[in-house]
């Protein structure tokens, strides 16, 4: 028998996946939370040449 | 894909989420986070790791959670959900090392014929100092990819 799961309130069912706003993961917005992977990408985008 | 994957979690702008991988070893938080890139104003980095319970993220942890696919599946939503938002922006991402990118090129070669379909899909290799976006190929190594949404096709 199918299991049925319920959906979490407030979420919208895109790709397959239930999406919810957590709006406790505001407090992150503007903060950089990996900055050794900013700065190995920056230096990454550095060296590129865009067409 | 047609990979299982995780509920997500994500702020009211959408370039941030989190989920939790359940595994062998039990719940591991995990955080997502698409970042503007310095020097290129469209193109914004995609980093993943593990939530610390102090709140601090890393993302050299190995896991171990015996979940990787649905792990790899889960972040490959949060492209897909990102890029309807903001679908001028495109996605560079690497692995913390280049065994874990060695372990994305494989993840994006073995389902490239469905990614393919919404996105275009770069690897970024370095030539005598000069970086280079090009076509995504299975048998190079690259040291970053870039995605960028294709445009939505209209049903009529």
């Amino acid at each position: 028998m199918k299991k049925f799961e319920k959906k979490p309130a407030g979420a919208k069912e895109k790709f397959g996946v239930n999406i919810k706003v957590n709006k406790g993961l505001d407090k992150f917005q503007g903060k950089d939370l990996f900055p050794r992977k900013t700065e190995e990408i920056n230096k990454i985008v550095s060296m590129l040449t865009f067409r | 894909m047609n990979y299982p994957k995780y509920d997500l979690e994500t702020s009211s702008s959408e370039d941030i989420f989190e989920f939790n991988s359940i595994g062998q070893k039990g719940d591991i938080r995990k955080i997502i986070q698409f970042k503007q890139t310095d020097l290129h104003p469209r193109l914004y980095n995609l980093a993943f790791g593990d939530k610390n319970e102090d709140g601090s993220v890393d993302d050299r942890t190995i896991s171990d959670n015996g979940d990787m696919e649905k792990v790899l599946a889960t972040v490959a939503t949060t492209v897909y959900e990102y890029t309807s938002n903001y679908s001028n922006r495109e996605i560079i991402f690497s692995g913390s090392t280049p065994s874990r990118t060695r372990l994305y090129r494989m993840a994006i070669g073995k389902n490239y014929e469905e990614l393919s379909k919404d996105f275009y899909i770069f690897g970024v290799i370095v030539e005598s100092g000069v970086g280079k976006k090009v076509p995504f190929s299975n048998n190079t190594d690259y040291i970053a990819f870039i995605v960028e949404r294709k445009p939505l096709k209209l049903e009529l």
